[in-house]
């Protein structure tokens, strides 16, 4: 099983974004203890424990059928958990539906309700949580000039553009001032440079509200831009919970090497360590000449990249990555040397 | 040349169209305006007799006098019809949202269990409510039975028996405009409302009924129209003996002997359907032609 520690909450927590009768400063924006989930046989999640802080943009990456999307919607209160609790503010929550929760979805594909104007989807849950209507109009003002659709009231969501649909549901989602702020693979359907736009728009508009954000993503690049933290899922269970620089740094484990960016793994053994096998990033090895190298392999193939070449180098431990910088005069066939650093070996559980 | 071709290419719908639709309504419309021969069919000369007929009756000696037994047997079948229409939308509805809530093979099973009355001929099937109805019938027997009653209950041969017999026919036409409309709604859609805080009733009146409305639409259209102009059921549960539409456009071609005033009241009748339907056709268009 996976442990996961409470991070101590933030300095800077902005007390009047905590809900009224706020449990103790130790407790956690919100704290999920040992929930599982099945449908029928099926081990949707785990055992899942997991603290979600104030003002924190949380990741929950894995592949698809890790479970994140489960876990997200149990979040939501669209599922239940079959075992375990769900605490917003020191109150359990896991029971209740969707509509009795201070959390808004930004669904996948959006979900914008395709017989209503922009304003009319941003202004939707103001109006369900009883507003008055001129206190909605200004507010969807509000919320539309943030994510630069000012203009965009009256139009309807199918005269929009993908990223401009994206930016109401995300207008919509955060309206209500929710605690918090779910995210289903919401760039998913964008292209590569609006993608790039979104993430930064997403973060922007993450620090700008203080609301904590979950982004549920299988974009291990998505996930290392945007997050405070990740939480790297596989099989129902968090493998690893940590800031992206932790993560890609010092995975866990082969799964979380594997996923998160490039990982040359080496049996322990072939490098005099103890233990199962070791991870070394292709960024940190470096090619050397192969007399004094402490690795030596022919070269099995190249890519050239652009502003890097990859070589795949076949060496007794196995084939090894090497990410050498611009495209210095390598021959497939030819011997290298590889080296890296020591402190570029990382120790995996298994 | 591809003007030819594309007239070549329409010819099978207009063909179609034009036979089994404009041709049989321009028939009644030319009826309408002629005269009754004494043996049944129409002759000339051309009048508006079948019209005037509707509102006014003429004594022997030629003079009119208003009359509105024929506009209550309008008032009366528009009544039945509409009392029909919102009753199979009561219950379509839920029907129809039960089905698109259940697994795909699911789905079709109960689609299938929804179309079944379609294989069995329709005066068979009317037929089978009397037998039910009736005095020594199924439904008597069982409240009999029971101890409900001592006596049998008049159920048959009334406007309730009519009604009946009229949702039970058409209750099919308003279940599966409304079933395609509604498999088509995003179920995320439902998730989102609930998200932001609508609950079940506000999820029903500002997502999902707004979403089913040209389901709604072309139900209620499928309904009020054959209701309106039904003859089966008024004939064989009413006895006959209230008239409605259907049963009086039938009774003039045949034993009245006056096929003019047939053809004027059914053209009265369709004229106002498809009335109803153009309105529809302007307000059913997507929401993006409106505002564009």
């Amino acid at each position: 099983m996976t442990t996961v520690s409470a991070r101590p909450a933030p300095q800077a927590a902005r007390s009047y974004l905590k809900a009224p009768g706020a449990a103790a400063s130790t407790e956690p924006l919100v704290a999920i203890r040992g929930v599982s989930m099945s449908f029928g046989p099926v081990k949707a999640l785990i055992d899942i424990n997991l603290d979600i802080e104030n003002h924190e943009f949380l990741t929950l990456l894995g592949p698809s059928g890790c479970g994140k999307t489960t876990l997200l919607r149990l979040l939501g209160g669209f599922e239940h958990p079959t075992a375990g609790e769900i605490r917003l503010n020191g109150q359990d929550v896991a029971p209740l539906p969707p509509q009795q929760r201070p959390i808004n979805t930004v669904f996948q594909n959006y979900a914008l309700f395709p017989h209503m104007t922009v304003a009319g989807n941003v202004g939707f849950g103001l109006e369900m949580s009883g507003w008055r209507k001129p206190d909605i109009a200004g507010r969807v003002e509000q919320m539309l000039a943030m994510v630069r659709l000012a203009d965009y009231g009256n139009r309807r969501p199918d005269q929009l553009s993908g990223g401009q649909q994206q930016r109401v549901a995300l207008a919509r989602a955060l309206a209500p001032s929710p605690q918090l702020l779910l995210l289903d693979e919401p760039l998913s359907a964008l292209d590569q440079k609006l993608r790039k736009e979104m993430q930064i728009e997403l973060k922007r508009l993450q620090k700008e509200s203080g609301i904590s954000f979950v982004l549920v993503t299988h974009d291990q690049e998505e996930a290392l831009t945007m997050s405070d933290r990740i939480a790297v899922m596989s099989a129902g269970r968090i493998l690893q919970l940590g800031a992206p620089a932790e993560i890609y740094d010092r995975p866990v484990n082969r799964f979380v090497a594997g996923f998160i960016g490039e990982a040359n793994i080496l049996p322990a053994a072939a490098l005099g360590r103890s233990g199962g096998s070791v991870a070394v990033r292709p960024e940190r090895v470096s090619v050397v000449e192969p007399g004094a190298a402490r690795h030596r392999g022919t070269v099995a193939s190249i890519q050239y990249l652009g502003s890097d070449t990859l070589l795949e180098v076949d060496t007794p431990a196995g084939m090894q990555r090497a990410r050498v910088r611009g495209s210095a005069g390598y021959e497939v066939g030819g011997t290298v040397g590889l080296d890296w650093p020591g402190d570029a070996e990382v120790e995996l559980q298994d | 040349m591809t003007r030819l071709r594309s007239l070549l290419l329409m010819a099978p719908s207009l063909l179609t169209i034009g036979i089994f639709m404009a041709v049989p309504m321009l028939v009644a419309l030319a009826y309408s305006f002629m005269t009754s021969s004494p043996y049944g069919g129409v002759q000339m000369p051309f009048s508006v007799g079948a019209y005037i007929q509707i509102l006014y009756d003429e004594d022997f000696d030629g003079t009119l006098a208003f009359t509105t037994d024929y506009l209550m047997i309008i008032g009366r079948s528009v009544v039945l019809a509409g009392l029909t229409t919102a009753a199979c939308l009561a219950v379509a509805f839920p029907t129809a949202w039960f089905i698109v809530c259940r697994a795909p093979r699911q789905r079709q099973l109960l689609l299938f269990l929804v179309s079944l009355p379609f294989w069995i001929n329709t005066l068979i099937r009317t037929y089978c409510w009397v037998l039910l109805l009736r005095d020594e019938g199924l439904v008597n027997h069982l409240l009999e039975g029971a101890g409900v009653t001592d006596e049998p209950v008049t159920l048959l041969y009334n406007d309730g028996a009519i009604l009946l017999g009229l949702i039970y026919t058409f209750l099919p036409f308003m279940v599966l405009p409304i079933y395609s409309t509604l498999e088509r709604v995003d179920h995320r859609l439902i998730e989102a409302a609930y998200d932001l805080y609508a609950n079940r009733r506000l999820v029903f009146r500002r997502i999902l009924w707004p979403l089913a409305r040209p389901g709604v639409a072309a139900g209620a259209l499928l309904v009020f129209a054959p209701a309106l102009g039904s003859f089966l059921a008024p004939d064989l549960l009413g006895g006959g003996r209230k008239l409605l539409i259907g049963s009086l456009i039938q009774l003039e071609f045949t034993s009245g002997r006056n096929w003019p005033f047939g053809s004027a009241i059914a053209v009265l009748v369709s004229t106002g359907v498809l009335i109803a339907m153009l309105i529809q056709a302007r307000r059913g268009r997507p929401p993006s032609e409106l505002h564009a």
